[in-house]
């Protein structure tokens, strides 16, 4: 098998017989319902660009497994310049959709658990590390879509997984037996799941002796028999299901964020050359950490290609309304450029600062990817508030793309939305929604709790933080000689 | 004596500050005796790298061959301006397929 292409992939999910549920119905096929599609566009580019020449050196590796040509995103990191490269393909396809292409959740599962099951075999005498490379080298042979899976619904948060009333707010194993084990519960907010062909589980958080049935790490097709996905609603998704036409989408091609789901698992078999971690609870921590690093290490990378556009929409918005100029809205932009390449710095430095795990993969700094994505709860917010400022109130108040075209009212919408001369009505009108697709809603809640709430980073930050060095620092310049009390 | 084929490598133009594409289909219009090929057509003469920007961080794949290595404004880093960077690098392939045979 060759790498696929756009639509190779597009073809190859209509082979599957995938559960999917949205607005009360179940979804025949999603590569042909509206509300899919731009999504489906989106992932389909990440196999696209893997063919043109003006982006194979990003979207494309060899195979440390194999020595063959790849997609990148089923590549395990053998260098930081790997790390480097990652950080430029999430910029470079964001700034092509403006949106989630969704594949990276995956492809930072598989690195993290690559690395993982390295040091379990280590310690524990396990074979989890030689399972889980005969499964990326189906992953890479097939060019398949992975859906990284850690989110746990969590129920009562205050309480552990096994302390709380129902168990199945976690993931956990309900059964072992020679074939494999069957495991229960759900997985939430699952990030392109219903247009990838895998999902790879893994544990949402450390855990103790005490809840050793939730540690588990484990991989199976999308439509496995117990496996259903309820798709979840986005701000304005009706615009895509009605007649309405595109404009109103803002962005129709590519739509808003990953397109994500509640995905139920419901007793569902996995055999144990699928299984990757069972029941090891000490080494849940270690994985739920190598991920989510490797995970907030792209936010500078694709936030900073869909800040892009956004900088792109806004300053063509202030264009057509005759104020790029001024200098309140230059100096505005400015600070957009500056938050963005901010992000931008931070992800190139986690991967320049990287280092080789005993599996030989790379892996992230953590403390500054964690920084990185800390940045981005904050800045993709300022920069949709810049957005906002520059791009004025039409951008909440336009009428829709019927009204632009009616017979009677058209002509009022096209004479006072105008703009500058020289700016279509209809063209400032896209703009607009796209400032707006863009900035609002979904989009943002995205770079607040993707990846992890800001909390989880601080932690990772308080722990890599190395304070007692920085105490001590302090202390020799402060002139104090205890050495009992450093931190 | 047949085509110099030059074999091409871009890179994955992130934040380009050029176009690769268009500047390398301008050097197959500049000069009828190259054929330009994908770098990794084993009977090439010459390999031609791009890069969009300066920090030119695309893989440099092995060649035993003469390798030029092309930004958004330098040639073997050599400064070039945009408008002469097509027949600039026609040049360059053309000298450095010379002192190859
Ligand atoms: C658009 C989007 C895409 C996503 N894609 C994926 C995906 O593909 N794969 C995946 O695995 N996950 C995905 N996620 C999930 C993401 O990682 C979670 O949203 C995130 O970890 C927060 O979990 P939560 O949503 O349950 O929020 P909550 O846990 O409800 O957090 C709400 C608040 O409660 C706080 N809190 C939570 N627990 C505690 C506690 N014990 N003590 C004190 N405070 C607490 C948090 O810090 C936060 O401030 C995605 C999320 C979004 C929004």
């Amino acid at each position: 098998m060759a790498m696929k292409s756009g639509s190779d992939y597009k073809e190859s999910l209509k082979q599957r017989n995938i559960n999917v549920y949205a607005f009360g119905e179940k979804i025949e096929e999603v590569t042909a319902h509206p509300l899919f599609q731009p999504h489906v566009e989106a992932a389909s580019l990440t196999y696209e660009l893997a063919f043109d020449p003006s982006t194979e050196d990003l979207v494309t590796a060899k195979s440390h497994l194999t020595n063959k040509k790849i997609n990148r995103f089923t590549h395990i990191h053998q260098s930081t310049d790997d790390l480097i490269k990652k950080v430029k393909l999430l910029r470079l396809i964001a700034g092509k959709t403006g949106s989630c292409y969704q594949r990276c959740v995956g492809w930072d599962a598989m690195n993290a658990t690559y690395s993982v099951t390295f040091e379990m075999d280590q310690e524990l005498g396990t074979d989890y590390h030689q399972r889980f490379r005969k499964y990326l080298e189906y992953i890479q042979e097939n060019d398949l879509m992975v859906a990284g899976s850690m989110t746990d619904p969590k129920g009562d948060r205050s309480l552990t997984p096994g302390k709380q009333k129902d168990p199945d707010m976690f993931v956990h194993v309900v059964e072992k037996n020679d074939k494999g084990i069957v495991i229960r519960g759900a997985k939430a907010h699952m990030t392109g799941i219903v247009n990838s062909h895998e999902m790879l589980v893994m544990p949402t958080m450390a855990m103790g002796e005490d809840d050793k049935a939730y540690a588990v790490a484990c991989a199976f097709p999308v439509d496995t028999e117990g496996v259903i996905h309820i798709f979840g609603r986005q701000t304005n998704d009706e615009r895509r299901t009605g007649d309405g036409g595109e404009i109103d989408q803002g962005n129709a091609k590519y739509g808003t964020v990953g397109g994500e789901a509640l995905t139920i698992l419901e007793d569902v078999f996995v055999p144990w050359e699928r299984v990757f971690m069972c029941e090891e609870a000490q080494y849940a921590g270690l994985l739920v950490e190598r991920f989510a690093s490797y995970h907030r290490q792209n936010y500078g990378g694709c936030k900073a290609g869909v800040s892009d556009v956004i900088i792109g929409a806004t300053t063509a918005m202030a264009q057509s309304s005759g104020v790029d100029k001024a200098s309140h809205v230059r100096d505005k932009v400015v600070e957009m450029v500056h938050l963005t390449e901010t992000l931008y710095c931070g992800s190139i430095a986690c991967s320049c600062e990287g280092a080789a795990t005993p599996s030989g993969a790379y892996y992230v700094n953590p403390l500054l990817a964690n920084t990185v994505k800390q940045n981005v709860t904050r800045f993709i917010y300022e920069i949709a508030r810049l957005s906002h400022d520059i791009s004025g109130g039409c951008m909440a108040t336009l009428p829709s793309e019927k009204d632009l075209n009616h017979p009677e009212v058209g002509k009022y919408v096209k004479k006072y939305f105008k703009g500058v001369e020289g700016v279509s009505t209809e063209d400032r009108m896209r703009i607009a929604r796209l400032v707006e697709n863009m900035t609002g809603g979904t989009a943002l809640v995205e770079s607040m709790h993707g990846a992890g709430s800001p909390q989880a980073q601080r932690v990772m930050i308080l722990r890599q933080a190395n304070l007692g060095h920085k105490v001590k620092l302090a202390k020799k310049l402060a002139g104090i000689k205890d050495k009992e009390k450093d931190l | 004596m047949g085509k110099i084929k030059v074999g091409v490598k871009l890179c994955g133009h992130c934040n380009p500050l050029a176009d690769g594409l268009s500047i390398v289909s301008a050097v197959g219009a500049t000069h009828n005796g190259l054929e330009l090929v994908h770098w990794e057509d084993p009977d090439k003469d010459v390999l031609l790298i791009f890069s969009a920007c300066p920090s030119n961080c695309v893989s440099k794949p092995d060649f035993s061959g003469p390798i030029i290595i092309v930004t958004d404004s330098t040639i073997n880093g050599a400064k070039v301006s945009a408008q002469q960077m097509p027949e600039a690098i026609v040049e360059m392939v053309l000298a450095e397929r010379n002192s190859d045979s």
